[in-house]
């Protein structure tokens, strides 16, 4: 276990010398090359800001304000009666829209239920296996200065709704031991 | 997008006027202003970094062996013949970043690609057929090992963290081929 940990502490670094070493040895100006990368980073950073920023705001509103508990409520008790934890609920809606929101959400649950209850282990796979689809689709989209969305969002989220239901089945069925 | 949006705000101030306390909207709207900043200068950082390695890797030839060996596979998805190289380049670097788990270093990546897919877009304010695909690709986790989940689990004292690496592989192949499939009928709809 702590040789498999080690390999993968040392794939990021391991990156980092492959690229300076291939750099070096095709007689790359490499210090220069990474300065205007960062130039270009910065650019990048500036114009991301703006759609990062509407989305923390109205988050932290939607959360802050109980309007997210109100949202849910109508549908929770149909969930319960199918066999899902009423605490795992929120995260379905939380972890499209934003990393920080869905991870906190997450360490509150294992803090109450523990990470081998059922809810954990449901929480710990949508977690492993989704990423924030809103919020990834505003940055890579809001990167080129695109407002519409076409259809990636519709097909997003149906994917995680695909997932949401894989890890419960997962988890509730007891096919693979988790 | 825009009207998820406009919904949440909408919908919060809503509950906050009707059914909560209006006078506690301003002080969260600071604070979470406020953490946006905090979000932002976190993020810089380390994406000024990635952007800096992947410039040196960019410019050397070693890319194009990485961009030729996802053409066999990965590039069946897209329309290929509307990818420029330096398209498929970023395509293929921010693959392999997010199979990696290098998140931050992805999103570098996936911007670049975007960037170099809009340039051969028809439409200016509606994403290609090639960017909707890609942008799914990146909303399924590809991230081979979920490291950041297996640690937390770790840190809460889980009697076997890192058993969700199997079921989290299951999930992601479901999202991924469910989101593939849809966005290929909905391209076709959405015209």
């Amino acid at each position: 276990m702590i040789k498999i940990s080690y390999i993968i502490s040392a794939i990021i670094p391991t990156m980092i010398l492959t690229v300076l070493f291939i750099g070096l040895k095709e007689k790359k100006d490499i210090f220069k090359l990474f300065i205007d990368g960062v130039i270009k980073g910065l650019k990048v950073i500036y114009n991301i800001f703006p759609y990062i920023f509407a989305i923390t705001v109205v988050i932290g509103l939607i959360r802050s304000t109980n309007a997210l508990d109100i949202l849910i409520y109508p549908i929770r008790p149909i969930l319960t009666k199918l066999g899902i934890d009423e605490n795992i609920v929120p995260l379905f809606i939380l972890r499209p829209l934003s990393g920080s929101a869905s991870t906190s959400y997450v360490m509150e649950l294992f803090k109450k239920l523990g990470p081998d209850s059922n809810p954990g282990k449901i929480a710990s796979i949508i977690m492993g296996g989704t990423e924030t689809t809103i919020y990834c689709t505003t940055i890579l989209l809001g990167a080129v200065g695109i407002k519409k969305a076409r259809g990636i969002l519709i097909a997003g989220l149906m994917a995680d709704f695909a997932a949401i239901i894989t890890a419960i089945l997962l988890v509730n069925l007891n096919i693979i031991k988790i | 997008m825009s009207k998820i949006w406009a919904f949440m705000m909408i919908f919060s101030m809503a509950v906050a006027i009707f059914l909560g306390s209006p006078g506690d909207v301003i002080s969260y709207i600071m604070e979470y202003s406020k953490i946006s900043i905090q979000n932002i200068l976190e993020l810089a950082g380390i994406m000024c970094f990635w952007s800096g390695i992947f410039n040196i890797f960019e410019n050397t030839s070693a890319v194009t062996k990485v961009s030729n060996f996802f053409n066999r596979f990965i590039f069946k998805i897209f329309d290929n013949t509307k990818l420029s190289k330096r398209a498929k380049e970023y395509m293929s670097l921010n693959i392999v970043t997010n199979i990696l788990g290098i998140g931050n270093a992805a999103t570098v990546n996936g911007i670049n690609a975007m960037r170099e897919m809009q340039k051969q877009n028809d439409k200016k304010d509606v994403p290609s057929d090639n960017m909707a695909t890609f942008v799914l690709v990146n909303t399924a986790s590809l991230q081979l090992i979920p490291t950041s989940m297996i640690a937390m689990r770790a840190m809460y004292k889980s009697a076997n963290p890192s058993s969700i690496i199997v079921p989290v592989w299951i999930v992601t192949i479901i999202s991924l081929i469910t989101g593939v499939t849809m966005i290929k009928i909905l391209n076709k709809k959405f015209r």
